[in-house]
């Protein structure tokens, strides 16, 4: 008999309170909020003109990401693409740093699998065989796809009504169904137009490409931790809890830093993209004349 | 070991008409919406309250911190105009100083050289009175000499004689003698 084994590890998330709809991931979740909440509560209850501690911490952050936006969308654009962007940071942030927690994904209740159904536990820790019968009562909530998936449904679908309402519908819709340019160019024009239903398909890649590379990674460092949690308990996770909280981090500023690229790009007219092009190109050519 | 998470599995499931490949990923619609209000909630939190009373703690901070260092500038430049005025007043004082000390110079020289012409005068005229009084006084003691001449003439030539000389005639004579002699010596 061992004397432990790996846990089990499953990609959908339990229901722990049966009959409802009540997830580990959904709980975790919760409490990620709660704790993004307490934190926010508490670091904007005092407005210090020289901030120290949370409060300095928080604004340091909302600043560090104004100035990025702004750096990429300008001021104008900054001030409507900052909330979501910030809030993705964050929210994942908070929800990403839960998995280091002690007692997220290891505590839980205990299901019995056929071949123990008549085992007896005793004390709250399980070991030998049923030490992988557990249900963990708190799993992140980024390693569940229902998570990660809304969240890149409301990139995508917040990227679409701002390119709506910052290029007007015509324009908007044209980089989708070009039409005009079988008009205009002829047979020319198909690849136009197939370029644009090419930019359909990857407007639903990208649900598929930001719901999984948040939930991959993060998964991911959950596996890593149990597993060499299993082979080297204590030592192992020494060095992997660092390298989780650097990867919670950067997972964090990736999907918020993505979505904040396809709103500038999603935002930015056809036509004035050609203009630049000729711009570039012009400027580009009285260099080459001006160096000869 | 227990271990099912790999996409593939999911799949195969889905192809051994188990689990559906959503319900393998764990993708249910209840699910989904639990999490998307959820996301949602966050957000508006975020977007209508706590992002605002950040940006505002910090736009009056940067606003206070502008005005600072405006009104830093404007102190610079206010001690710069105050220094340049200093400057020139100094240097106008310095001027005017001169100019004063140059003047009153000027003035010292011309009353000293009229107070020496002056004195220059009053010593000559000061000069020619005691001349004049010294010769007032040569002439009356030599008239008085002359005078007492006259009497121990008169009186050496009464004793020659033995006689009274005392008359008017000869003392006229005796007068007359001494002041040839007089004028024989001066001559």
């Amino acid at each position: 008999m061992n004397l432990w084994k790996l846990p089990a590890i499953t990609i959908a998330p339990e229901v722990i309170i049966p009959g409802t709809w009540i997830t580990n991931t959904l709980l975790c979740t919760w409490i990620s909020i709660i704790c993004l909440l307490v934190v926010f509560f508490i670091g904007t209850r005092r407005r210090d003109l020289v901030p120290a501690g949370l409060q300095n911490a928080l604004e340091w952050l909302v600043e560090f990401l104004q100035n990025l936006v702004e750096s990429v969308a300008g001021k104008e654009r900054g001030k409507r693409f900052l909330p979501l962007v910030a809030t993705f940071f964050i929210f994942i942030l908070f929800c990403n740093l839960l998995d280091v927690i002690p007692g997220v994904d290891t505590i839980g209740i205990v299901h019995l699998d056929e071949a123990h159904a008549n085992a007896v536990v005793n004390g709250p820790l399980l070991w030998g065989d049923l030490s992988n019968q557990i249900i963990p009562w708190l799993r992140p909530g980024t390693t569940d796809l229902n998570l990660t998936l809304s969240m890149a449904l409301v990139s995508v679908v917040v990227t679409q009504i701002l390119g709506f309402s910052m290029l007007g519908f015509k324009d908007q819709a044209s980089k989708y169904l070009n039409f005009k340019a079988i008009k205009d160019k002829g047979g020319m024009g198909l690849v136009d137009f197939l370029v644009g239903v090419l930019e359909i398909i990857s407007e639903l890649g990208r649900l598929i490409s930001f719901s999984f590379r948040l939930f991959g990674n993060i998964f991911a460092g959950s596996v890593l931790l149990a597993v060499f949690a299993y082979l080297l308990p204590v030592v192992a996770n020494v060095i992997f809890v660092p390298f989780e909280l650097f990867v919670a981090v950067i997972q964090a500023f990736v999907f918020a830093f993505l979505t904040l690229l396809f709103m500038q790009v999603g935002t930015t007219s056809h036509s004035h993209h050609d203009e630049g092009e000729h711009e570039v190109h012009h400027e580009y050519e009285g260099s080459a004349v001006a160096s000869h | 070991m227990n271990i099912t998470l790999t996409l593939a599995s999911a799949a195969l499931a889905h192809a051994e008409g188990g689990k559906s490949g959503l319900d393998a990923l764990g993708i249910n619609a209840a699910a989904f919406l639990s999490q998307l209000v959820t996301f949602l909630v966050v957000f508006v939190l975020l977007w209508k309250y706590f992002l605002p009373v950040i940006q505002r703690t910090l736009e009056k901070r940067q606003a206070l911190i502008r005005e600072g260092i405006e009104n830093a500038e404007k102190a610079k430049r206010d001690l710069a105009e105050a220094t340049s005025n200093a400057e020139r007043i100094i240097l106008d004082a310095k001027r005017q100083a001169q100019d004063t000390i140059e003047r009153a110079t000027k003035n010292a020289s011309q009353v000293a050289q009229q107070i020496e012409v002056e004195a220059r005068e009053r010593a000559e005229k000061i000069g020619q009175q005691q001349i004049a009084r010294i010769q007032q006084e040569a002439n009356r003691a030599r008239m008085e000499l002359s005078r007492d001449v006259v009497n121990l003439s008169i009186d050496a030539a009464s004793k020659v004689i033995s006689r009274s000389v005392d008359s008017n005639d000869n003392r006229r004579l005796v007068e007359e003698f001494v002041t040839a002699s007089d004028q024989a010596r001066n001559n």
